[in-house]
C-alpha cells in the first residue's frame, strides 16, 4: 500500500477526535531529560482545555516533572483503516488547587476516566491525586489514507 | 398579634438566602478527600462523582456544616 500525502484536519474534525477518545500520551521535559505517561482526559472543545487527573506518590519521578505550570505535549491517535489520524496538543499545564474548584470542573472531570489506582500498590487515601488543566496553545491534526496503488 | 402560622416576607426570604449559601462538609468515602461546597457544588459531586478521583457518590457524603449562633 502507498502512503498518501498527510493533511491537516479541520478544527472539527480534530475536536470530533479528540471527544472519542479518553486517553493519550502525555510528554514532560525536564532540562534534556524526557518523561511520558499515558493519562485520560476530559475535553472542553469550547475552551480547548484538557482535565486530567494525575497520581503520584512521595517517591515518584512524575512529581520531579510537574514543577510550576511545565510545557506539556498530548498525543491522541487512531488507526481506522485505511485512515490514521493524530492530534497534537502543545500547551501549558496548571494545576487547580482544592479551593479554587468550580462547578464547571466537577463536570468536566466527570468526563475524565477515572485513573487506573490498582496500578499503585497503596490505597487512594495514600496517593497523591493532583488535578491539573492542560491549556493548549497548539492543536494540530493530522490525517493519512492509505491506497491500495503499488508504486 | 395573632400571625396564624403566616411567615413574614423577610423572613421567608431571608430563609431561602441561608440555604443558598449554607455549605456541606464532602468527604468522598473512596479517597477521603474532604472539602466544604454549596448546594450547588453538591448537586454537581453527585451527579458527576468526587472531582478527586472519580468515584461515584450519594448525598450520604455530605453533612451540613453548623449555622454561627
Amino acid at each position: 500500500m502507498a502512503l498518501e500525502k498527510q493533511t491537516e484536519m479541520t478544527r472539527s474534525d480534530t475536536d470530533a477526535l479528540l471527544g472519542r477518545h479518553e486517553t493519550g500520551v502525555l510528554s514532560l521535559a525536564r532540562d534534556d531529560d524526557p518523561y511520558a505517561i499515558p493519562i485520560s482526559y476530559g475535553y472542553d472543545a469550547d475552551d480547548r482545555k484538557f482535565y486530567l487527573r494525575l497520581v503520584s506518590t512521595p517517591e515518584s519521578e512524575k512529581r520531579a516533572f510537574l514543577s510550576s505550570n511545565p510545557d506539556a505535549r498530548l498525543v491522541v491517535y487512531e488507526e481506522d483503516e485505511p485512515t490514521y489520524r493524530s492530534v497534537v496538543v502543545t500547551g501549558t499545564l496548571v494545576e487547580i488547587p482544592r479551593d479554587e474548584m468550580t462547578v464547571e470542573h466537577v463536570e468536566q472531570y466527570g468526563d475524565a476516566k477515572r485513573p487506573l489506582f490498582e496500578i499503585w500498590g497503596e490505597s487512594k487515601p495514600d496517593l497523591d491525586i493532583q488535578l491539573y488543566e492542560l491549556r493548549a496553545e497548539n492543536v494540530s491534526g493530522r490525517h493519512i489514507e492509505l491506497s491500495d496503488r503499488h508504486d | 398579634m395573632e400571625t396564624g402560622g403566616f411567615i413574614y416576607p423577610e423572613r421567608a426570604y431571608a430563609q431561602v438566602a441561608m440555604s443558598a449559601s449554607e455549605e456541606f462538609t464532602f468527604v468522598c468515602p473512596s479517597c477521603g478527600e474532604s472539602m466544604a461546597v454549596n448546594p450547588a457544588m453538591r448537586d454537581a459531586l453527585v451527579d458527576n462523582g468526587c472531582v478527586v478521583c472519580g468515584a461515584s457518590v450519594t448525598t450520604d457524603a455530605f453533612s451540613p456544616v453548623d449555622a454561627p449562633e
